[in-house]
């Protein structure tokens, strides 16, 4: 019942090669008929070459748009499909996995990032409702190879389980102690009550933000 | 004095073990020669050898594995996507029972980037051979009888995933509904309930007489009402007796009858199932979100017809598993996306939606239990009698559910006799399986509420009625000696450190304004976390001192790499720092069990610690063997056990002086050693975790709001591995605990029985304002006869805790009992009403 397709459908055709074979700077216009939208994945192949890292094709095929937005600083560009999320356009297309789907629904929390200083659900955000706006994911968070202030204290505190949730709760921590640097422990408890947690029961991750405000 | 038996020698030798695991019968004399030293000295084994001091075990470790999790790096099987990968949707029986009379596809196939379209007419095409999938012979990947509502119907395979969500709504599927029994589990092993698989599907047939079908009408409890057909029961009924049950009531000056009832529930991890398949040829390499990469594997390679050396299973991360993806749960949504792969020649992705997950997913079975317990006026217990009827949804995914729901009926107490009825029964409502602490929880409930009650109708304060009838060293039903039993250190040290005295009163006797005060208690006795086959482990000691630790242990976010490190640094005395552990790859790991069932500190720690000790003996001969040039040995020694280890450094416990590192040593040897361990447990071992939990709370007499103001659970835990883990299991199993008892139940329409609240808005797990305000744990470190240095698995017996106090609490603040969990608002509100605290 397999139905072949047009050249991209083939499996013997690599992307990466047909990115490489496009050559330099200019891939982005070169593979726009062959490619749909936001097809190539490794935003780091072009991270070097360009102040402005594109993705996919230019110009967009029909239905979607070419947007421009800034993750962890850097500035994208990329034509989306309408129906696309934030966190569809951060995990798919920029290859930040760190933001994570729990539910895609907006009920647990586990895709908070922050857009520009607030935190939001990327799984109800559309990319396009991102354009032209900064986001922080937990990948921004990091400064490599070390980790944060506030992730040092969720690690010595016990606030990570089996870490699904864990960047979610960091991003809502984040966004909470960059507008209420000393929070009180209701503050805290009501600014992750949308983060759900199956594992660690709350009481940690609570005193790890407790611990980061310093109180 | 009677020659001590060699067990190290025995354990060791590896071809004991295998004809053993292998052939039971063959070594029969061998295995009681084991049992019977186990049985009547419980001296140490080689598994747990006490050691008067500790380096690494019951120190504070944070776990390296974490570090990935924060900063977002870790890979989870929903982060996988390999270069091309098309995206998996399956159909789904709107129907709690049908049969698809035809299915039309074409609509689907024709929508520009669909790839492949599976339904029962094409599943075998591929070459997977039409064997059954599952222990009902009526099971396959796909078919056209569909069981409950969410019972897989066909998948699609696509570019992208709205595509394929697209085109599975394009499916046209025409079903002739059956009849179906979507009641609870006891009506539905009534003669007028509609006949599920078990018992016929077919109209108008007699119901054939289910295995134990007479025994059942039997066993039933002359007074609980009428489970006198046998309808729709699976095929495991079991009636369990000890002693004279007729007598024992007839001894008792009270007896009493109960009818308890607990609710379908769902783990809700935060990941739902995931997997990717991707075929080189023959071979298959899966990413799945697993609890069990080997079972995995092997159930992938048997269902899809290739040998296990062809699959490769990887689960790096985990997001969180609770059961839901344990043994069973590698099934259809796995085997249809691998065949879809298998069909489209790429790699193909299925990640269950949350509503998927809620719904055809697998579940906690919800019970009806009937009990029936007699005791006399000094408070001594004379008998009881358990009927269990648990919904084993329509695959009988639960096996053994009912039997789960009794463990703890059947160990914590002493009764003079006693008679347990299992009826495990068949419906349309969902798929069960394992969910942390499979049924004990629902068990506990139904047999705490009820000795609170006893303990009431004698005047009698609940923690004296409990140290009155506690087992105590021998397992009630089987008479075997316990492993350890903590249990009398958990009521006595958890009610002391509650202030239970103190705090105790007369139910609804402490009420200002529209706050009732309410405290409770209860025991329970947990088979969780026992040592069972298969355990194993490879230590490797490197070329440069350092160990590297692999096991099959899925780290599911309880830190079990991090106790395995720990478990195999400790034998080894090894700086924990030097150590790291790997898993979640079935390709350099080894078989060690399915993590669940919290047996993996005991089971893999096993393999782990034996395997360690395999290495440090070939270490310590390395250090006392001659060096190359005939150089004196490193270390002057004539046996091993003159040797020890610590802070990875060998010497001779004679002279502690004479001593070398774990680098000078092996700078001997031209390769590294592996140490390794492959085992299974002694039969017949009565091996129990206990506890004791207290609630204190607070019941607001308008809204029907519970607030748990104190809870103090002390648990029987062997020895604490790593406290940093362990409280972290507390936490996080109790919050979950009290979810049971207050807010979570999967419901579904009562006459169609479809899903009626699949999502987290309307499952309502706990959030962070949702949890104690205070809540500690006690550790009672009775140090078990068979776990490494003593410990017993802990992940589930801290879910079961909240459920043996809460409903007792909530009694003891309002005076009215409530015999069906959750205890919701509405359910507590409608009983402050009956009682005339509140009006109507």
């Amino acid at each position: 019942m397999s139905r072949s397709g047009s050249p991209r459908n083939s499996p013997n055709l690599s992307r990466r090669a047909l990115f490489r074979g496009a050559g330099g700077t200019a891939v982005t216009a070169a593979v726009a008929a062959a490619v749909p939208p936001g097809t190539l994945r490794q935003p780091e192949a072009v991270l070097d070459v360009a102040p402005v890292v594109r993705i996919g094709t230019r110009p967009a095929p029909p239905g979607s748009s070419l947007i421009r937005l800034t993750v962890n600083e850097t500035q994208y560009e990329l034509s989306v499909d309408a129906r696309w999320t934030l966190g569809d356009v951060l995990r798919d297309q920029l290859g930040l996995t760190g933001t994570k789907i729990g539910c895609d629904r907006g009920e647990c929390g586990a895709c908070t990032v922050i857009l520009d200083d607030a935190a939001v659900l990327a799984c109800t955000v559309l990319a396009l409702e991102a354009q032209g706006r900064k986001v922080t994911t937990v990948e921004g968070l990091t400064p490599k190879p070390d980790l944060s202030e506030l992730q040092k204290v969720f690690w010595e505190a016990g606030g990570v389980q089996c870490g699904f949730c864990t960047p979610g709760m960091l991003m809502s921590a984040k966004a909470l102690l960059d507008r209420v640097p000393k929070p009180t422990e209701e503050q805290v408890r009501f600014a992750i009550s949308g983060n759900l947690c199956r594992c660690t029961g709350y009481t940690k991750i609570v005193e790890a933000i407790l611990k980061a405000s310093g109180r | 004095m009677s020659k001590p038996i060699d067990v190290l020698g025995l354990l060791n030798d590896p071809q004991f073990l295998f004809t053993w695991a292998e052939t039971p019968g063959v070594v029969e004399k061998e295995a009681k020669v084991i049992e019977a030293f186990l049985r009547e000295r419980y001296q140490t084994t080689p598994t747990t050898q006490p050691k008067p001091r500790y380096s690494v075990v019951g120190t504070r470790r944070l776990r390296p594995q974490d570090v990935p999790r924060l900063k977002g790096t870790a890979k989870f099987t929903h982060d996988v996507r390999p270069e091309g990968t098309l995206y998996a949707a399956i159909l789904y029986s709107p129907h709690a029972h049908a049969r698809i009379k035809s299915i039309d596809t074409s609509k689907a196939e024709a929508l520009p980037g669909v790839r492949a379209v599976v339904t029962s007419k094409n599943v075998y095409d591929t070459g997977a051979p039409k064997t059954p999938i599952y222990t009902h012979p009526d099971r396959f990947i796909l078919q056209d009888e569909v069981l409950f509502a969410g019972d897989e119907v066909a998948g699609v395979a696509a570019d992208d995933l709205y595509t394929a969500r697209q085109a599975v709504n394009l499916i046209e599927v025409d079903y002739e509904v059956l009849p179906a029994s979507v009641g609870d589990p006891e009506a539905a092993t009534r003669a007028t309930a509609p006949p599920t698989f078990f018992a016929g599907a077919k109209a108008g047939e007699t119901a054939p007489a289910a295995a134990g079908a007479e025994a059942v009408a039997a066993a039933s409890l002359a007074t609980a009402g009428s489970p006198t057909a046998a309808r729709n029961l699976g095929p495991d009924f079991k009636s369990i007796k000890v002693g004279d049950v007729g007598a024992g009531f007839a001894q008792a000056d009270v007896t009493l009858d109960g009818r308890y009832e607990t609710a379908t529930l769902q783990h809700g991890p935060l990941e739902a199932k995931s997997i990717v398949a991707l075929w080189d040829n023959d071979q298959l390499t899966a990413w799945v979100s697993s609890q069990w990469t080997h079972g995995a594997r092997s159930t992938l390679a048997k269902t899809l017809g290739v040998p296990i050396s062809k699959v490769r299973v990887i689960c790096d991360y985990i997001g969180g598993g609770f059961g839901d993806k344990s043994s069973t749960s590698v099934d259809r949504f796995a085997y249809i996306t691998a065949i879809l792969s298998k069909m489209t020649g790429m790699p193909v992705k299925l990640h269950y939606s949350r509503p998927e997950e809620f719904t055809s997913s697998i579940h906690k079975a919800a019970n009806v239990i009937l009990l029936k317990a007699g005791v006399k006026r000094d408070g001594t217990l004379t008998a009881l009698h358990a009927g269990t009827y648990a919904d084993q949804g329509a695959w009988n995914g639960a096996s053994g559910s009912a039997q789960s729901s009794q463990e703890s009926q059947q160990t914590v107490y002493q009764y003079g006799a006693a008679q347990f009825d299992q009826y495990n029964v068949i419906t349309n409502r969902y798929r069960t399986g394992p969910m942390r602490d499979v049924n004990e929880s629902s068990g506990v409930f139904s047999l705490e509420v009820h000795m609170d009650r006893l303990a009431e109708a004698l005047g009698m304060d609940p923690v004296d009625f409990r140290l009155k009838n506690m087992t105590q060293d021998l397992s009630p039903l089987d008479k075997l000696p316990l492993t350890s039993n903590g249990l009398r250190d958990c009521v006595l040290k958890g009610a002391e450190a509650f202030g239970w005295k103190s705090k105790w009163h007369a139910p609804a006797a402490r009420i200002t304004g529209r706050k009732a005060h309410g405290v409770g208690m209860g025991v329970f006795a947990s088979q969780k976390g026992s040592q069972s086959a298969p355990m194993s482990g490879v230590v490797k000691i490197e070329l440069d001192g350092s160990v590297t630790v692999l096991t099959g242990v899925q780290d599911v976010g309880a830190g079990q790499l991090t106790t395995m490190l720990m478990i195999a640094a400790e034998e080894l005395g090894a700086k924990f720092e030097d150590c790291q552990s790997y898993g979640g790859d079935s390709a350099f790991t080894t078989e060690t069990g399915v993590t669940a069932a919290s047996r993996q500190t005991k089971s893999g720690g096993t393999g782990i610690r034996l395997a360690a000790a395999d290495a440090k003996q070939q270490l310590y001969a390395l250090a006392m063997g001659p060096q190359p040039g005939n150089k004196p040995p490193l270390i002057p020694a004539k046996a091993v056990d003159e040797l020890d280890s610590e802070g990875s450094v060998v010497f001779l416990r004679a002279d502690p002086s004479k001593k070398a590192t774990f680098k000078q040593v092996m700078g001997l040897s031209p390769n590294i050693i592996i140490g390794k361990a492959t085992v299974v447990p002694p039969p017949s071992i009565a091996q129990r975790a206990f506890g004791a939990t207290f609630t204190e709370l607070e019941v607001d007499l308008d809204t029907g709001e519970v607030t748990i103001l104190d809870y103090v659970a002390a648990h029987d835990v062997g020895k604490v591995i790593n406290p940093y883990s362990i409280e972290q299991q507390f936490d996080g199993g109790s919050v979950m605990g009290f979810g049971f008892c207050l807010a979570e139940s999967l419901r579904v329409d009562p006459t169609k029985g479809f899903s009626l609240n699949s999502n987290y808005e309307n499952y309502p797990i706990a959030t962070a304002l949702d949890v104690p305000k205070r809540s500690r744990a006690l550790w009672i470190e009775s140090i078990d006869k068979i776990g490494p240095f003593g410990a017993k698995g802990m992940g589930e017996p801290v879910t079961t805790g909240p459920v043996a106090s809460v409903p007792n609490a909530i009694y003891n603040a309002i005076g009215v009992r409530i015999y069906q969990t959750p205890y919701t608002r509405a359910r507590i509100l409608q009983a402050i009403r009956e009682k005339g605290l509140r009006p109507a």
